[in-house]
């Protein structure tokens, strides 16, 4: 049963896509302060945020920004006076804002957006490429991908629940594969209010608050004598954030019944050989590709990340050093590197190079501006695969797959 | 809207208010009047407050290293984000009022950046700033006329003919920097319609200054004053005249202290003499041989600054405000 | 002759161009010697301020090899010579928040030297220059310190002096010779030449000097870090004169003092004060304390000794006083409540040593266009 317009606060299911489920999770949220400028396709978000206030629905300022580096700016500040802060940016967008990007986490505050992920320019282009949210990965965000308008709602809740923890205070991004995600309208389920409450507590930056009841100077200038020193609390944090990863999930599921598996999910892997990793709506084609495949009879499997940041190693490790080859689906490049490689095929290789088992470790790059992962390119990722396993070893690192060439 | 402090109007050197709110401990140099500027600001603003600071000398200087002089809260924002910064405190503090998140009572936010962090790079984002009416909020720029921090370079407030590290004096060009001051307060005045103050001030008129900083933050709404802060070293005097510096650069027309409230323009000393009249600007000259970074000037630059002051004062639609007038013939 | 290093600490911006110069002046006479250097400042002390005490180095050695394995450092662990172009950094060096206090001859060698430019002797010098467990040689060049400004920069010798004093100091680093070749004027030649020949030597024992000790900071490990992580506790809001109900005293930092950054300090004539309280109002340090009698006394730990107090005092009352008429940081106000008589002869002892509004006397930064070049030829220097 379908209800024609969202009703926030009550459980039932909607048809939306992912940018409005992301609005109604932060209405439920309880958000105080946002931030929008328009870039696609992130914006649609902003668009159903305004819908929401307009019409009485959530009760936060949304603040136009006249830029991406304002916006970010805007929730950074906003956050540590103690707001729940919500933004978001698209490619370009998203690199005009790194200034207050990279200075968002070591104050350690928990600003939470989502990046719409989009081509970088130049050449300008609106389809989905993973570069711009990985930008970030070094400097102590988090970040995560969804792949379907269920999981960016999840995701979101989850993103509050893990940045706010005091044990971590750090930002969070999530991943939102412009167009196919952000666009495209599926049924959702919507928690209730009460739900929500039950799982996300009130957010409290206790002592690091910036407020006359509590002075401190943030961010002060440091040399030589303090930096490493700062930077090791910084990452204490982000250890610690892989517990808080995995006690949020559990009690993700036991309110909600979804989240079952903290940092990624397997699909079909119980005996493959050959495992497909990737993040986001590339997922859909992948998964609907593997059962075709299995039904040929080829033991083939997919391995979904979803947080990329904090890196489970140990658990990636144990999962993919079960199998022959793995497949690593880049829907970004990363020129230069060790191989001509793309980036998420040089974190998992480099996870799995203390593993007992090494599976042969082939990268493919596809999808890029936004085109699809057709049929024909998942069935010669499976091949590349199989040859590899043939031969012993890898002969040929990447592929661009699905490249029109001579 | 949420209240704004309710401010008691200094009325002379003998009320001014005695506790710091910003205090001894900043690596500033001798007779730095940026420092100076941000005890006043603070001094007026009380302890109710808090401040956003630009990357600037009013961030290293001050909490050089790992240390702080401020007794209110502060936090550092980027060069290019005064603004948005103040900004993002004024929304949180109303959205947590209003939500009964936080007590409700009035808060003092306050952005204090460099010329260059305000009238260069982070431009647009205070400009954004003052056009949300419903967030009370007062953004200060500490003008010393040039990036000071990082060496003193050529910024868009830096006067004609300075020598900083980028406009050095050189053997083929003597004069590097031609550019005239942006009328930086003057532009937030014209161009923000729903901003109800807009003011200029100067360290050598502290009493002056510490009342304009609470005028700006009673009035509700955001507020932008600009404040000329005569800098020993980027500006190349012996620091006993800070003071004298900022009389002198007042008192010879190359600053006005003025204010713009609620629609109303007005004059304070020592600009409101010249405007009426009742006092002659002084010549420009004894103001630039007092200082070593116009030392390398021949008298065709004086007498071009000279001009250009001459115009700004005599010829302008407003003096030292609007450059332009209306053409004849054009008004009924 | 191994490797060699040098460290000139100097006032910032006053004696920045001529620290610099010094720095690169010896790589530049190394290299006449067949040696190869490197000069260069202190990051941490960039940008330099008006007045607080900063550092350049020099270090030469014989090949690439020795010289590498003292670059990519910010200080070289010790110094054959330490050169101290203002006298009264003799009192110490605090150059940033928990830096602490730390001597000028602290990195100087056993038995190396410390050259400063001063007039005064060397026994008032070893009154303020901190005791050292290992015995060095200190030398004075005859002379004022060195003040230019920024952008101003009137050559008074002392480049060249110090050069030539350096030369004679440590002739087993920098021969006469090569000192000469890299000075091309006459002038500059003859100026070290001369400046060689004035020095004044002592041999300074383990132990003598100023025995107070420096105090240091213990820097927090990283795990005291993670309350606040990169936010520090802001200051207290100050209260009452001394802890009392009336008058204020703001609270002051614990890991800064800016006393260091003083040529000269501010003393009051307090039975002539008014109480306009510009000298209060106009101080960018916040060092004046409010009595509660309505006075202003200096905390000689804050004050910069930038001079604005006697600059704006209508009264002409405040006299800008050289540090080395002080052994101590002593409240002057104190002084004068306890017996005004004799702290009226002690106001006018001092003040004649000083300037008020008005006057100039002795090191300062730019006043007025074609000074410097009138004080220079004041000097006889061609």
């Amino acid at each position: 049963m379908v209800l024609e317009k969202a009703k926030i606060g009550e459980e039932h299911e909607a048809l939306m896509s992912g940018c409005e489920a992301i609005a109604v999770a932060l209405a439920l949220a309880d958000v105080d302060v946002l931030t929008g400028y328009p870039i696609r396709p992130y914006d649609t978000v902003i668009n159903y945020i305004a819908r929401l206030i307009a019409d009485g629905q959530m009760d936060a300022d949304l603040i136009h920004a006249e830029g991406e580096h304002s916006q970010f700016e805007i929730v950074k500040h906003a956050c540590v006076t103690g707001a729940r802060v919500f933004t978001g940016s698209s490619g370009v967008g998203w690199v005009f804002a790194m200034e207050p990007m990279v200075t968002t986490p070591p104050a350690r505050i928990p600003v939470v957006a989502i990046c719409g992920n989009r081509a970088i320019d130049d050449p300008g282009a609106f389809g989905c490429e993973h570069n711009d949210q990985y930008l970030v990965r070094d400097v102590g965000w988090m970040i995560n991908w969804a792949d379907t308008a269920q999981e960016a709602l999840d995701l979101i809740l989850m993103s509050y629940r893990v940045a706010e923890d005091p044990r971590v205070f750090l930002p969070c991004s999530l991943g939102v594969d412009g167009s196919f995600l952000s666009h495209a309208m599926n049924i959702v389920k919507l928690p209730s209010k009460a739900q929500v409450d039950k799982f996300l507590p009130r957010y409290d930056r206790g002592k690091l608050r910036l407020h006359p009841d509590n002075p401190i100077s943030v961010a002060v200038q440091v040399n030589e004598d303090w930096l490493q020193e700062l930077r090791r609390t910084v990452n204490e944090g982000a250890i610690a954030s892989k517990a808080v990863v995995e006690q949020a999930a559990k009690e993700f599921y036991q309110i909600f019944g979804r989240q079952k598996n903290p940092f990624f999910e397997e699909y079909m892997t119980e005996d493959a050989d050959m495992v497909l990793v990737g993040a986001g709506t590339l997922s859909l084609s992948v998964r609907a590709n593997v059962r075709k495949l299995r039904k040929e009879g080829k033991k083939v499997g997919f391995v979904r990340m979803k947080w990329l940041r904090p890196f489970a190693a140990e658990e990636v490790r144990e999962c993919l050093s079960r199998f022959k080859a793995v497949g690593v689906i880049d829907r970004d490049y990363s020129y230069g590197s060790p191989d001509f490689s793309g980036i998420m095929f040089h974190e998992m290789r480099s996870a799995l190079y203390p593993a007992k088992k090494h599976p042969l470790f082939v990268n493919f790059i596809c999808g890029l501006g936004g085109r699809e992962i057709y049929e024909a390119d998942v069935r010669e990722m499976v091949k590349v695969m199989e040859n590899t396993i043939k031969a012993g070893e890898v002969k040929e690192t990447v592929t661009w797959v699905g490249t029109r060439s001579r | 809207m949420t209240m704004t402090m309710e401010f008691e109007r200094i009325r002379g050197v003998k009320a001014a208010p005695l506790p710091e709110m910003y205090t001894s401990g900043h690596r500033t140099c001798q007779g730095c009047d940026s420092a100076l500027n941000c005890r006043y600001v603070a001094k007026a603003a009380g302890p109710r407050s808090i401040v956003l600071g630009a990357t600037g000398c009013m961030y290293v200087a001050n909490t050089s290293y790992y240390s702080t002089p401020w007794a209110i809260p502060w936090m550092h924002t980027q060069l290019g984000a005064t603004g948005s910064a103040t900004l993002g405190v004024s929304v949180s503090l109303k959205v947590l009022m209003r939500k009964g998140k936080i007590k409700n009572e009035p808060i003092n936010v306050v952005g204090i950046g460099g010329d260059g962090a305000i009238a260069d790079m982070g431009l647009a984002a205070v400009s954004a700033t003052l056009t949300w009416p419903e967030y009370n909020s007062l953004i200060v720029m500490y003008d010393n006329e040039s990036y000071a921090n990082t060496g003193v370079q050529v910024s868009c407030q830096t006067p004609y003919g300075a020598h900083t590290t980028f406009s050095p004096v050189g053997t083929v060009k003597r004069i590097m920097h031609k550019r005239w001051k942006k009328n930086t307060a003057a532009m937030m005045a014209a161009g923000h319609p729903e901003c109800r103050y807009v003011a200029s001030a100067c360290t050598a008129y502290p009493i002056d200054l510490m009342n304009k900083v609470r005028r700006a933050l009673s009035i509700g709404g955001p507020t932008f004053v600009a404040i000329l802060c005569p800098c020993p070293k980027g500006w190349d005097f012996d620091p006993r005249y800070s003071h004298e510096m900022g009389e002198m650069a007042c008192k010879a027309g190359m600053w006005a202290n003025w204010e713009m409230m609620d629609g109303k323009l007005t004059f304070q000393t020592p600009s409101s003499g010249i405007i009426k009249g009742m006092v002659e600007r002084a010549p420009v000259t004894e103001y630039l041989q007092r200082q070593g970074r116009f030392d390398h000037l021949i008298k065709e630059d004086i007498d071009h600054i000279q001009k250009q002051l001459d115009k700004i004062w005599g010829e302008w639609g407003i003096p030292a405000i609007l450059p332009f007038k209306v053409a004849e013939g054009e008004l009924a | 002759m191994g490797v060699h290093a040098v460290e000139i600490t100097n006032r910032g911006v006053y004696q920045y161009n001529l620290g610099r110069r010094l720095s690169r002046d010896i790589v530049l006479a190394a290299r006449k010697m067949g040696r190869v250097g490197v000069a260069f400042g202190r990051y941490s002390d960039s940008p330099e301020r008006n007045g607080i005490p900063m550092k350049w180095f020099a270090v030469i050695a014989d090949d690439n090899d020795e010289l590498e394995e003292q670059m990519a450092k910010y200080y070289p662990e010790v110094v054959d010579a330490a050169i101290v172009l203002d006298d009264t950094i003799l009192k110490g060096v605090e150059s940033w928040s928990w830096d602490g206090l730390h001597p000028v001859n602290e990195r100087v060698k056993e038995k190396g030297v410390m050259i400063v430019v001063s007039n005064q002797s060397h026994d008032e010098l070893l009154k303020d220059v901190h005791s050292k467990d290992l015995p060095y040689k200190l030398i004075t060049i005859p002379g004022e310190a060195s003040f230019a400004g920024m952008w101003v920069i009137r050559d008074d010798k002392s480049e060249a002096r110090i050069m030539g004093a350096l030369a004679a100091a440590l002739p087993d680093m920098l021969s006469p010779d090569a000192v000469k070749q890299i000075f091309k004027d006459k002038v500059d030649q003859d100026a070290a030449e001369r400046a060689a020949k004035q020095l004044v030597t002592r041999v300074v024992e383990p132990g003598e000097g100023n025995p107070a000790e420096p105090y240091r900071y213990e820097l927090p490990v990283w795990q005291d870090l993670t309350e606040y992580g990169i936010a520090v506790v802001g200051m207290g809001k100050g209260g009452g004169y001394h802890g009392g109900k009336e008058g204020y005293e703001p609270t002051r930092s614990t890991t800064f003092r800016k006393h260091l950054s003083r040529t000269s300090r501010p003393v009051t004539n307090f039975d002539a004060c008014t109480q306009t309280r510009d000298c209060w109002l106009n101080c960018p340090d916040e060092a004046y304390n409010v009595t509660p009698d309505g006075y202003f006394e200096v905390d000689y730990g804050a004050c910069a000794g930038c001079g604005k107090c006697a600059e704006v005092c209508p009264e002409k009352i405040i006299a800008m006083v050289p540090e080395s008429e002080f052994e101590d940081e002593a409240s002057v106000y104190d002084m004068w409540k306890k017996d005004a008589a004799a702290y009226g002869k002690f106001f006018q002892a001092k003040a004649a040593k000083g300037w008020v509004k008005g006057q100039i006397v002795g090191p300062h930064g730019y006043i007025r266009k074609g000074q410097y070049d009138e004080e220079i030829k004041k000097t006889g220097i061609k």
